[in-house]
């Protein structure tokens, strides 16, 4: 699925005063690619998300996501596209926390039929696809950060979408947690050839993408196909196997927070 | 949204949140339980007074001369009920039937008690007359309410009554001496020897009001239980203890005085059950023995008017109708017991709306505060409740969990109000029992509970929670998830 902005705006009014936040964004992005968005504080990063992944449909100009225009759906239909092909992960996680990690990842399935699959079922495979296999019945506030953010991703993998859009992913993790979470999502990426589209600050992690973005006071500064770098074998902070590795017991609870 | 799932979700939602839905359901509770307590009571009071006292459902026509005094309206075709006014109300809309009542013209008194009370007691006898067909069903001995000495044809002994014999045809009484010991007596069972006619008879039966039984164990022996003498030693009587009591009535005589020109006449009846239909105080006869007593004691004339006819309506909602048409097309009078019931229970629906409105205050206040915790939770949920949008919930989705949660808990507040209500009349009926004496018509309970009772008491519970949840769950929908997610 094809995702294609153009003529994009987005003006924020409080009061008297307003904010164009996106000032006329043209930009398509295939489908399985792995895009990384950066830009300095404030440079408009989270409302382009937002606008591209049909949170918010307050822009001016279009939006299509395969032959959907976001602007112009139903608010029904907006909200059923979103619970099939969308994924969201966000900075802050998002988990209920009177919730487990199993209902946790379930709850897209509450809102929209599931072809056939028992939600438990996918729900405990997912899991441990993000090696969190024996953390089902655990609660957020017993998990550690990056526990906690593959909970969120097996939740983002929950419908099998087509995007994933993820807003600073790592933004709460310190840095080899953040590397494991992003070795997680290559590998989606790879193997599901979902599309991935990561907003950031940090340049480790941008430099990970196929494409990098820059935005800079709401307007694409500059736009590049780039060789994805990872950290080298031999960094002290790098964790080589993403999955069902260590780190997590090593991660610490604070920085989740 | 699959049904159980939905429920899943809601299940998941008061889980946590349960403080607050505690705290919003109190208000619920109180009111629910006021609705349930004074409905139940204006019910339970309602039926006692209307179905017990008053006997709403039926009527009775008047006759208004009768009351006065003065007879004779009749013989010009006015006042008085006779057989063309029976026909007459027969005709109206609505009516089952007719039923004549006479009273006794004469003076008489009764006689005995020795049984009951330990010595013999002398009273004015009151009595009248009723058609036995309407009261089939109240006479519980083996002597039936029915006129025992109306001819009856047979074909041999088995088919007569006690004490009587087939002869040519017809039931005859057997000739008997007064003087023959019980055991030697040809009048067997429920008969006996009838002292100036020497032949077996059958006693007069009779039927009296459970009112009468109120009233006297209520009033009288309540009254009475502490005095000197025969008074203090009377016992609370009950329906089976009274039933096939059999006393003497000396007719056409009493401590008031005597019928001219007639000799008195002594004969003895039995109590064979209790009625609604029965004179309030007094006993009741079959029609048939008044009418009787009536052309001999005072003249034919007397025999022909009726003093009341009761009427039964087809069913019940019908009785207002034919009371009015009764009234209105035909001129004549209804008790006005009919109207003191209707009164009465006018005045207890009354009562009963008004505390019910209290209810309804209570519970408008408690959807009041439903709004507020709603809202708070509504507020705190917001960045939950943008995630359920950014996973695929629609606004729909969302405002539905509300409601579900607030239906859930007004389901909750109902049956916990139910249940303090039921309470509340519990400990109300005990204290009632124990500390409130003896009075005519002390029910055993004041409340009556019924299952409509139940279902409005929730159904009520669940539309003030809804009430009260509308807007936040309103403003839940609204909640726009891009705004919702930013930052933290
Ligand atoms: N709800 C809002 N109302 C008004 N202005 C807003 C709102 N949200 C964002 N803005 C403004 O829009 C601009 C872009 O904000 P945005 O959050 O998209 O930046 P960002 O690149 O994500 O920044 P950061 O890296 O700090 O997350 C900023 O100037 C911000 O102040
Ligand atoms: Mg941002």
């Amino acid at each position: 699925m094809n995702l294609s902005a153009s003529g994009l705006r987005r003006v924020y009014r409080t009061g008297d005063v307003t904010t164009e936040a996106i000032s006329g964004v043209d930009v398509t992005i295939e489908s399985g690619e792995f895009v990384a968005i950066v830009g300095a504080s404030g440079s408009g990063k989270t409302t382009l998300l937002n606008t591209l992944s049909s949170l918010d449909t307050q822009f001016k100009g279009t939006v299509e996501l395969g032959e959907h225009s976001l602007g112009e759906l139903s608010e029904s239909k907006l909200a059923r596209l979103r619970q099939r092909e969308i994924g969201f992960v966000f900075q802050a996680f998002n988990l209920l926390d009177h919730l487990t990690a199993l209902e946790n990842v379930t709850l897209p399935g509450f809102f929209g039929p599931l072809d056939n699959t028992d939600p438990r079922q996918r729900g405990l495979e997912l899991l441990g696809r993000v090696g969190l296999g024996d953390r089902a019945e655990s609660r957020p506030p017993q998990l550690s950060g990056g526990q906690k953010q593959r909970v969120a991703i097996a939740r983002a993998l929950f419908c099998e979408p087509s995007i994933i859009f993820c807003d600073e992913p790592t933004g709460s993790l310190d840095q080899s947690t953040g590397l494991s979470i992003m070795h997680l999502f290559d590998e989606i990426n790879r193997d599901a050839g979902m599309t991935l589209v990561v907003v950031t600050h940090e340049p480790y992690i941008a430099d990970m993408a196929r494409r990098r973005i820059v935005i800079e006071d709401g307007t694409i500064l500059e736009d590049k196909t780039q060789t994805p770098r990872w950290p080298s074998e031999d960094d002290p902070q790098d964790t080589s196997t993403p999955l069902n590795d260590e780190t997590s017991d090593q991660e610490s609870t604070e920085a989740a927070s | 949204m699959n049904f159980e799932r939905f429920i899943e979700l809601v299940t998941q939602s008061l889980g946590r949140n349960r403080r607050h839905f505690l705290l919003s359901g109190v208000g619920v509770v109180i009111g629910i339980a006021t609705l349930f307590f004074f409905t139940s009571l204006g019910e339970g009071v309602r039926t006692t007074v209307l179905e017990d006292v008053f006997v709403i459902d039926q009527l009775e026509v008047v006759d208004p001369a009768a009351g006065a005094g003065l007879r004779g309206g009749g013989l010009f075709g006015g006042g008085g009920l006779n057989d063309r006014t029976v026909q007459r109300v027969e005709q109206v809309p609505g009516v089952d039937g007719v039923y004549p009542k006479m009273k006794l013209t004469f003076p008489s008194r009764a006689s005995g008690g020795e049984a009951l009370v330990g010595s013999d007691m002398g009273i004015e006898f009151i009595a009248d007359g009723i058609p036995p067909e309407i009261v089939a069903d109240d006479a519980q001995d083996n002597l039936e309410f029915r006129d025992h000495e109306a001819p009856r044809s047979c074909v041999d002994d088995g088919e007569c009554p006690d004490g009587h014999t087939c002869n040519g045809g017809e039931c005859a009484p057997i000739t008997c001496s007064p003087a023959q010991q019980p055991s030697d007596s040809p009048c067997q069972g429920a008969s006996y020897c009838h002292g100036e006619r020497r032949q077996c008879a059958l006693p007069i039966p009779l039927l009296i009001s459970p009112y009468l039984l109120e009233v006297y164990n209520g009033s009288v022996h309540t009254a009475l239980a502490d005095s000197d003498g025969i008074g203090g030693n009377l016992p609370r009587l009950s329906e089976e203890l009274l039933i096939g009591f059999e006393f003497d009535i000396i007719f056409g005589e009493s401590f008031m005085g005597r019928t001219g020109g007639v000799d008195s006449r002594r004969e003895r009846a039995r109590l064979v059950g209790f009625s609604d239909r029965a004179m309030q105080l007094g006993a009741t006869m079959p029609l048939e023995y008044v009418i009787r007593l009536n052309e001999a004691f005072s003249g034919e004339e007397s025999a022909e008017y009726y003093h009341s006819l009761l009427v039964d309506a087809e069913r019940n909602e019908d009785v207002a109708l034919v009371a009015q048409h009764i009234e209105d097309e035909l001129g004549l009078e209804l008790s006005d017991r009919h109207q003191q019931a209707e009164r009465a229970g006018l005045l207890i629906l009354l009562l009963t709306l008004l505390f019910n409105l209290i209810a309804l205050i209570i519970l408008a206040v408690s959807a009041i505060n439903i709004t507020h915790t709603f809202t708070m939770m509504v507020m705190e949920r917001r960045r939950e409740i943008g995630l359920m949008r950014a996973l695929g919930a629609t606004k729909r989705q969302i405002q539905a969990l509300v409601i579900g949660e607030a239906t859930v808990v007004g389901f909750f507040a109902g049956l916990t109000g139910i249940a303090v209500g039921i309470g509340a009349g519990i400990l109300v009926d005990t204290a009632f029992d124990n500390y409130v004496g003896e009075f005519p018509f002390k029910p055993n309970t004041l409340f009556s509970w019924s299952p409509w009772m139940f279902g409005l008491a929730i159904a009520t519970a669940i539309f003030f929670c809804l009430l009260g949840a509308f807007l936040p769950a309103r403003r839940a929908g609204g909640v726009d998830p891009a705004e919702a997610l930013r930052g933290r």
